[in-house]
């Protein structure tokens, strides 16, 4: 695969239900482990938790705004990072790619990562500055069961 | 369709936490989709000679030799961020150096395991390498 060779439609597509097939598996494996956790509810209960904890109101509504920013960052970034883990697979997989081709995919992929990963600290810092310690206790708990659980997810993705 | 959303769900975590805390895209499944165990299991069924069949075999030994260390690396990177995330007064620039080490990790590991996919891809005919990953 290089620059002079377009990506074929049809191993595009081939090459995306396998990557879709295998994230499908990983999930249902979650899904048997009783992992419960998603993203979207994880976020929805910790916006919960904020409303319950968080009393003074301009606080509050800072710390539901970044976090309401923070979830369209990561909607975001999962959506780039599928195509990318899609198109990469493709290129994996494909005879004529070499080493050369996949570097040149993840170097343009690592800078998009840095840049959702620098705004997703932002965004964390922001909501952890809008509230006090002890309302930090409650809510920190909430947030790091998002990422562990995303962590999680990835670990037993793979495979 | 209440399932299909939670499963959709757990596919963006997997996603999210392989990629946005740093994991490359050359480790685990995500780079053939699918397991080095699942490829060896496939390559002994295929209709190869010997001498070739243990010469790809050797190969993913090695593949796993870096894939297993790199997916550690990841899960401690990821341990990490969860103790940061945790403090309220971390530091945008402690979250910087453990992402640039992250991202580095990463890098390193595709850096040794592209080299492997090479000499599979040497190893084995066009048919073949379809075959396996297709």
């Amino acid at each position: 695969m290089s620059a002079k060779q377009p990506f074929k439609p049809q191993r595009m597509t081939r090459a995306h239900a396998a990557l879709v097939l295998s994230l499908l598996l990983a999930s249902c494996s979650l899904l048997e482990s009783g992992s419960g956790d998603t993203l979207e509810g994880g976020l929805a209960k910790l916006r919960e938790t904020a409303r319950s904890v968080v009393a003074d109101p301009d606080r509050r509504d800072r710390f539901l705004a970044n976090c309401r920013e923070l979830e369209s960052e990561l909607l975001d970034f999962e959506r780039y990072a599928a195509e990318f883990a899609s198109e990469y697979r493709r290129a994996f997989t494909d005879y004529d790619s070499d080493a050369e081709d996949l570097h040149r995919l993840s170097a343009a992929f690592r800078e998009r990562q840095r840049a959702s990963q620098a705004r997703f600290v932002e965004l964390h810092l922001a909501m952890a500055a809008a509230v006090t310690g002890p309302e930090w206790q409650s809510l920190r708990e909430q947030e790091t069961r998002i990422i562990r659980s995303m962590l999680d997810a990835a670990l037993k993705g793979s495979g | 369709m209440r399932h299909r959303r939670f499963q959709r769900g757990q596919i963006m975590l997997i996603i999210l936490g392989s990629l946005l805390l740093g994991g490359g895209a050359a480790i685990g499944t995500f780079a053939s989709g699918k397991s080095v165990k699942s490829l060896r299991k496939d390559v002994q069924k295929m209709q190869i000679e010997e001498t070739r069949r243990n010469e790809v075999l050797r190969q993913f030994d090695r593949w796993e030799a870096v894939s297993g260390p790199a997916l550690e690396d990841f899960e401690a990177y990821g341990q990490a961020m969860l103790e940061l995330m945790r403090q309220q007064q971390a530091s945008t620039d402690q979250f910087r150096d453990l992402m640039d080490r992250q991202r580095d990790s990463a890098r390193d590991a595709e850096d040794r395991l592209l080299p492997l996919r090479d000499e599979l891809r040497a190893t084995l005919t066009r048919a073949e390498w379809d075959r396996l990953f297709n």
